[in-house]
């Protein structure tokens, strides 16, 4: 079994999603992620600090000019996660498990 | 947890990886409409002008450029870099085939299109996406048809292709943005 608890929640599971698709060495600034999976400020933040936490996600502060950023990354061992937590589902899907 | 549950989750990965697409795909539909006006403009109303074509192409460089830096403020990856250097090489490559085609003369107009063919079937590659690399393989062997077999109507074609790409990469844009 590689149903993983954290990945589970939809929110994060479509997080998950939307950074693995991107890329292994994409970073996405706080904002867009916010705006593109259509979540408010504190639920984004809930969420990312519970993946990053885990070490599914890195979380960089930096600047763009002089404006505050912050950057969210997927790591190696968040991809790992999600795409057997995928992987598992899918095999449900096709009735291999229960 | 039952089939259904899982189906429904994920649905919500598609829905994630949906979204990320669409990310990517705002920045090439903005360049499609940049690029398929340059053509709509310069193939349609000054095909000979060396003046206007130069200032449509800077034009189009710098705006390509100013969505790219923009793009850049809010989305950094590999493929994005991979994309930028694809285009930044298809720059020089213009660059340096405009002087060589001051030189020799005519002929450049069809390189120049195969060198925009080339670069979006690299852009094809970079993205992981058929149907980019595939429109790039058509885009250049309808060039070479119409350069060989119908050269009269090879600029006026040209241009209602500019257009075309206009109207895609707008519809496209819009799209990306629901």
């Amino acid at each position: 079994m590689a149903f993983d608890e954290l990945i589970h929640q939809p929110t994060r599971l479509k997080l998950m999603a939307y950074l693995t698709r991107l890329g292994p060495d994409a970073r996405v600034e706080f904002k867009k992620l916010q705006r593109d999976l259509g979540l408010t400020e504190g639920n984004l933040s809930r969420h990312l600090t519970k993946l990053e936490e885990a070490g599914y996600l890195r979380v960089e502060k930096g600047f763009v000019g002089r404006r505050p950023r912050t950057w969210v990354g997927l790591t190696g061992k968040g991809r790992d996660a999600f795409l057997a937590h995928v992987q598992e589902l899918e095999r449900l899907v096709k009735g291999e498990g229960a | 947890m039952n089939r259904e549950q899982a189906r429904n989750l994920l649905h919500a990965a598609r829905e994630g990886e949906t979204l990320a697409s669409r990310a990517l795909d705002s920045f090439l539909a903005r360049l499609l409409a940049v690029w398929g006006a340059v053509y709509a403009l310069g193939y349609g109303l000054f095909p000979e002008s060396g003046k206007a074509w130069a200032a449509l192409v800077v034009a189009g460089f710098t705006l390509s450029f100013l969505f790219g830096a923009q793009e850049g403020q809010y989305l950094r990856s590999g493929v994005g870099r991979k994309l930028a250097l694809v285009w930044s090489a298809f720059g020089v490559d213009l660059f340096a085939l405009m002087l060589a085609g001051e030189r020799l003369g005519t002929g450049e107009p069809l390189a120049i299109n195969l060198l925009v063919a080339l670069a979006w079937m690299a852009s094809g590659v970079v993205l992981e996406r058929g149907g980019i690399l595939l429109a790039g393989a058509l885009y250049a062997l309808a060039n070479g048809l119409v350069f060989a077999l119908l050269p009269t109507l090879y600029f006026p074609l040209l241009a209602g292709a500019g257009l075309l790409a206009f109207l895609f990469g707008i519809f496209w844009g819009i799209r990306g943005l629901r």
